[in-house]
């Protein structure tokens, strides 16, 4: 009983056939699973940044200002909208409670996108397609990123920021 | 222990190998729908 | 040798320690009372999710939902694993516990800590949620609360390893330890271990906080807080696992079928999950990819190895007792004749269910390094993390309460019929509610927000329909599961109050 003490000798009990296969299949499934990660690192088209800087704040907020400044094509809700080059830096900045800029995207294209946060910890969800990111303060993460569809994307913070932190939400449009 | 033959936990093996179909299933479907996102590393 | 007062079970024969005896009791009716309070603040909670009610305003749902993450992840289940842990060793083992002066301070310590920390909560100085996360700062003496709620902690565990030095010397017992000892053995030294990392990330945020060093790096932070915070849901399995092989022998006279398999499982939750929480980190800046997958593949895998392991000899126990007792017709005979009427046998079985197949497929799937990518932050997380920890653990715990009343308490459980549909209520709803809320976050439902709309922003978002039916799915289970919650509640609480005194 699972209340008393073992029989003497349990050590050296033989396992059944239904636990050698059992025990069997879910190491080799664990060998697997782990097995996958690197493997889809080498093959796979969606992975987690690697790139990642440390970065003041302050100096982050001041690249953003300047990129703004850079590609500025427009405004909407009162931020500005940007549209950067292919294979440019593109800077999105997280603070209580907005992001900023609105970026102008073109499908297939490769952009290096930057992300950091002003004061507490955000991230970033970009709706409808559900690819989530951490957004560090102090940290400047860059992800390689190429839009494969088209259209009108919302970024939904969503790492608890503080009473606003619902109304955080931002827009990335993406040109065909 | 050991095991007379109609006291062999069968019902729980079975129970185990639909947990593990189920298992596979749903990790292979998750891959499937992480390759639909856009390109990102 | 001292003398101590003890009684003799006469149920399970077992020579209770009289000082023992009281600390379970206490220790079980005050993490009752914490359940009752997470779960109501629960069902709030999800009646504001359930965006058609949307009971609570913006402020007091953080306040409510910081205050659920610890009722619940903290308060209700270590202070019902405290009562587990001095069970496991006076108790089974037939032997005097350790310095019960201890064991009092445990309770003090923890009951003081939490106190002040849902006092902190509740006036508005901690709106942080259940991880703190740094920048965001609560009043200093909510940390120093958790503080004080981990030392408590630490105390009953140094309590449980002194009895068991006790046992051993004063041979009260022969042979190898018992398996549910031995499985409490190892929650309580991954709990030392979990509660050491807590100390290192609570001390400086709560010196922080008060004002006197600086903050520390959020990643670091991060990093740190999940040492501590997912190796606390180890400590949980563990002893959700002990308790599964209790209830086995309770409810069917189950003997594990392969000591060494059950024990080995045992050793690997101890070696792999302490190190394995940057399954939290997946999508965070600041650790290498090889990092990452080292630390989900080969140190969490191996803890997935160990569950997957217990997720078969458990009902295979289960079995061969049934079986033994002429259930032998086909391969299920054994599992429709088993005692569905026994609240804890059913309990044990929405348990495994609730945190094999629901909880633990998909929380292997959404911890893998790059799949993280679709879940992280979103409904999935809190799906995941219900069918676990309460359809699972606490599903299990409820289970283990029904043998407590009658053979701790020594009160009868008043209404059996109720006691019977309890579990089904709780685990079912919550099985639902786990569900529901994750296919919403499927659709990128964010999680710990009180409006995905996002009504007061400057641009809004629509989910659809198939997200609002969705939403109304986990409203309405988690009412149920509420009603099955505090139908527990009721039932233990009129047990102790009116329940027929069973003579020893």
């Amino acid at each position: 009983m699972s209340v008393t003490s073992p029989q003497p000798g349990w050590w050296s009990t033989p396992l059944h056939r239904e636990e050698k296969i059992w025990i069997t299949i879910a190491v080799l499934w664990c060998v697997f699973i782990t097995l996958a990660m690197p493997w889809w690192h080498i093959f796979g088209t969606q992975n987690s940044s690697q790139e990642y800087y440390t970065i003041n704040p302050d100096d982050y907020g001041a690249v953003v200002d300047k990129f703004i400044e850079q590609y500025t094509v427009g405004e909407e809700a009162g931020i500005p909208v940007v549209a950067p080059p292919a294979g440019a830096d593109m800077f999105l900045r997280a603070q209580q409670w907005m992001w900023d800029p609105i970026l102008k995207l073109k499908k297939g294209e490769s952009y290096r996108l930057h992300l950091s946060s002003m004061d507490t910890l955000h991230a970033m969800s970009i709706y409808p397609i559900n690819m989530n990111f951490e957004v560090v303060p102090g940290w400047d993460y860059v992800l390689t990123l190429t839009p494969t569809t088209s259209g009108e994307f919302n970024i939904i913070c969503n790492e608890f920021c503080g009473i606003g932190h619902h109304s955080m939400i931002g827009k990335i449009y993406v040109e065909s | 222990m050991d095991l007379k033959p109609e006291e062999h936990p069968k019902g729980s093996f079975i129970l185990i190998m639909i947990f593990f179909a189920t298992f596979v299933l749903f990790y292979l479907l998750n891959w499937k729908y992480l390759s639909e996102l856009w390109l990102v590393g | 040798m001292s003398s101590w007062n003890y009684r003799t079970c006469p149920t399970t024969g077992f020579k209770i320690h009289d000082k023992a005896e009281t600390l379970i009791q206490f220790n079980a009716v005050t993490s009752i009372v914490f359940l009752l309070v997470g779960g109501i603040v629960g069902l709030t909670l999800a009646l504001t999710r359930w965006q058609a009610v949307h009971l609570l305003n913006d402020e007091w749902f953080y306040r409510f939902l910081s205050l659920h993450g610890i009722a619940m992840l903290v308060a209700w289940i270590i202070f019902f694993e405290m009562a587990v842990l001095y069970f496991a060793s006076a108790v089974i083992l037939n032997t005097r516990l350790a310095a019960p002066w201890v064991g009092w301070l445990q309770y003090l310590l923890m009951l003081g800590g939490g106190a002040l920390v849902a006092v902190m909560i509740l006036t508005g100085n901690a709106d942080v949620m259940f991880t703190s996360y740094v920048p965001l700062k609560a009043h200093h003496l909510y940390y120093l609360g958790i503080i004080v709620f981990a030392v408590g902690a630490i105390l009953g565990c140094v309590v449980f390893f002194a009895t068991l030095i006790v046992a051993k010397h004063e041979k009260t017992y022969t042979g190898s330890l018992p398996l549910v000892t031995f499985g409490a053995a190892a929650a309580a030294i991954i709990a030392i271990i979990t509660l050491s990392c807590g100390a290192i990330v609570f001390i400086p945020t709560w010196l922080w906080a008060a004002g006197i060093i600086p903050v520390m790096d959020s990643e670091v932070y991060r990093l740190l807080f999940w040492g501590f915070g997912h190796s606390s849901q180890q400590i949980n399995v563990c002893a959700m696992v002990s308790i599964w092989y209790l209830l086995g022998t309770l409810t069917v006279g189950a003997v594990p079928v392969n000591e060494k398999v059950c024990r080995t499982a045992f050793v690997l939750y101890i070696l792999f999950i302490n190190i394995a929480s940057e399954h939290h980190l997946l999508v965070d800046p600041g650790l290498s990819a090889a990092h990452k997958s080292w630390n989900t593949g080969y140190f969490m895998h191996l803890a997935v190895l160990a569950s997957m392991i217990h997720a078969f000899s458990v009902p295979a126990a289960t079995e061969v007792a049934l079986r033994k007792q002429g259930h032998t017709r086909g391969a299920f005979e054994w599992l429709k004749k088993a005692p569905w009427g026994n609240p804890a046998f059913s309990s044990l079985v929405l348990s495994l269910i609730g945190f094999g197949f629901l909880g633990g497929i998909t929380g292997v799937i959404y911890g893998t390094e790059q799949i993280n990518i679709i879940a992280h932050n979103n409904l999935r997380i809190p799906g995941h993390f219900h069918a676990t920890v309460v359809a699972g653990t606490t599903m299990a715990f409820m289970g283990a309460t029904w043998y407590v009343l009658p053979l701790i308490f020594r009160r009868q459980v008043v209404a059996p019929g109720l006691a019977s549909l309890q579990p089904w209520l709780f685990g079912g709803g919550m099985m639902v509610f786990s569900t529901a809320m994750m296919f919403a976050g499927g659709f990128g439902v964010s999680r710990r927000s009180w409006d995905m709309n996002g009504v007061d922003g400057p641009f809004q978002v629509n989910f659809g329909p198939i997200v609002d039916l969705s939403l109304a799915v986990m409203g309405i289970s988690a009412v149920v599961a509420a009603l099955g919650g505090a139908l527990f509640c009721l039932l233990a609480v009129a047990t102790l109050l009116f329940g027929k005194k069973i003579n020893a």
